[in-house]
């Protein structure tokens, strides 16, 4: 957003969370604060927790065998750990690492099954919302003629774009994104990255990623994780450029990791 | 040079070596289908003679005349196989189900290794449980009885291949069914079920014809009859079991006959096989 120092709304608080596999202790003791149309990078080395804190917002974390969570995150001023995990993930849209549209559904249904299973049948609706979510994930061109054809025909790139619509189309207020272009080429990638810039308008984005240029480019804020712990959680620009710890300044310039 | 000749010599060696191995995988190829092509053929030579319209559509010809069919063993076999798919095919899926999407650790293990145990129990004795819990009580051997045992073989089945084509569903699928805030129970019935229905449909079919030639299970359970029966509770016959009936006469004209009902059968079976590999096998 052009004029960020006006004040925003914070959309979701993270308070002393923590979160286990069995005895694993993968997310350690964390606070954050993420506004309104915010961008947030969560940077860090392989197995430094960074994908286990984005499932624990949308409780997918949970589904795991053995897994535990303790702590607050507030989506909204709402406490999601006293709420139906159901409900909390119609608000937290999420897209993986791989691309993986549903088999067997073709791109339309892709996009219009979280309506439909969530009881909206009208077909007039669908329609619109189907068309409205494929334009904002800059799909729609590509795909307006085949909307029949299974999803998982289009390519890599297309197929995440997809899964971005797929999100959308439920109008979440916060996006989830797992390192949603590790498994696409540097054309497809660049897509996405342009898409994001887009995407703020409409949403809250969290996007973990191994890419240090990618956060530097994407995100307005950035939030840098090793062994579970929060190292440094700041401005994109601040964090890049002068990190107050220096862990952060080891691992952006490429030290370890 | 003389490397080269030892080169030559060393690769003429490996060249004989590598044929004969070619030799023999071959010949094992051919011993492996020549039993299915030598029964096919022998069961033709037998069976074609005495196959005719009227054995598709005559109820069996008193001792001593000529002619009649099996009109109401056929039509039995499909009244057994549609009754016993709708206990075995939901039944299974519903185990795979719990296995795959549901249970986790040592529930799952006693679950398969149950699966297992029931796959390897011998038709007849399957057979013979539902003759003691069904067949005796009810007082008299009846079609549901002899679903009710094809049925039981059948769930072991549908639910192993259920179980396999879950599997290689990734978990990251269901994952985003899940983020998109659609129920568990939702996910897997549209989103996972339906993505491998075509799988799923394959092995359910393979397990039909599986159970389409069963005999014994069905010898004191549906027992056999020489009418018409569309009762649920009279005893129902089946080209199986009409074979085998037919096969131990001591007359020839019904000897004939099985051998064409064993023809049937056959070409069922092999009809079904193709059909499911043409239909879903291709891509």
């Amino acid at each position: 957003m052009p004029n960020s120092q006006v004040q925003k709304n914070t959309i979701l608080e993270v308070k002393e969370l923590n979160a286990w596999f069995g005895d694993f202790h993968a997310v350690k003791n964390i606070n954050l604060k993420v506004e309104q149309n915010d961008i947030l990078a969560l940077i860090g080395p392989s197995g430094c927790g960074k994908s286990t804190f984005i499932r624990t917002i949308n409780r997918l974390h949970e589904e795991v065998p053995g897994a535990r969570v303790t702590g607050e995150v507030r989506l909204l001023g709402q406490d999601i750990y006293k709420m139906d995990p159901v409900k909390i993930r119609r608000q937290v849209g999420m897209v993986f690492q791989k691309p993986n549209p549903f088999p067997g559904l073709s791109i339309f249904e892709n996009v219009a099954v979280g309506l439909k299973l969530s009881g909206i049948q009208r077909k007039s609706i669908l329609t619109e919302i189907v068309e409205k979510s494929l334009k904002q994930a800059a799909l729609w061109n590509e795909v307006k003629d085949k909307l029949n054809e299974p999803g998982t025909s289009l390519s890599g790139g297309q197929q995440q774009r997809l899964c971005i619509a797929r999100a959308l189309a439920v109008t979440p207020p916060i996006l989830l994104m797992d390192e949603p272009t590790s498994a696409l080429d540097p054309i497809s990638t660049a897509r996405i990255e342009d898409l994001l810039q887009d995407l703020k308008k409409y949403v809250t984005i969290v996007i973990v990623t191994h890419n240090m240029q990618q956060a530097s480019r994407v995100s307005t804020k950035t939030a840098f994780f090793l062994s579970g712990e929060l190292i440094e959680f700041g401005d994109t620009s601040q964090v890049f450029t002068k990190p107050n710890k220096q862990k952060t300044e080891e691992y952006i310039t490429g030290r370890f990791g | 040079m003389n490397l080269d000749n030892v080169m030559s010599v060393h690769d003429f060696k490996r060249k004989v070596k590598n044929y004969f191995m070619i030799g023999l995988i071959c010949l094992s190829a051919l011993v492996a289908i020549f039993p299915l092509i030598s029964v096919f053929v022998f069961v033709l030579q037998k069976g074609l003679p005495s196959l005719s319209w009227d054995f598709f559509t005559q109820l069996p010809a008193p001792v001593g005349e000529t002619g009649g069919g099996m009109a109401q063993s056929i039509l039995g076999s499909f009244y057994l196989i549609a009754v016993a798919s709708l206990i075995g095919v939901p039944w299974g899926i519903a185990s795979a189900i719990y296995i795959t999407e549901y249970g986790y650790g040592k529930t799952v293990f006693l679950l398969r290794f149950s699966n297992d145990l029931l796959m390897g129990v011998p038709s007849i004795v399957m057979g013979l449980f539902v003759y003691s819990f069904v067949v005796a009580p009810m007082k008299g051997f009846s079609w549901l009885a002899g679903s009710l045992a094809l049925g039981l073989i059948m769930i072991p089945i549908v639910s192993r291949s259920t179980e396999e084509i879950l599997k290689t569903v990734p978990s990251h699928i269901r994952e985003a069914g899940l983020a998109l805030g659609i129920p568990r129970y939702k996910v897997i019935l549209h989103i996972i079920l339906k993505g491998s229905w075509g799988a799923i449909l394959t092995g359910i079919i393979l397990s039909v014809a599986r159970i389409s030639g069963e005999t014994a299970p069905l010898l004191f359970t549906a027992f056999n009859n020489q009418y018409w029966s569309h009762s649920l509770t009279q005893p129902v016959s089946s080209l199986p079991v009409q074979i085998y009936t037919y096969a131990i006469s001591p007359f020839e004209e019904w000897q004939a006959q099985a051998w064409s009902g064993a023809l049937v059968l056959i070409l069922f079976i092999f009809v079904i096989n193709i059909a499911v590999r043409l239909l879903f096998h291709k891509k």
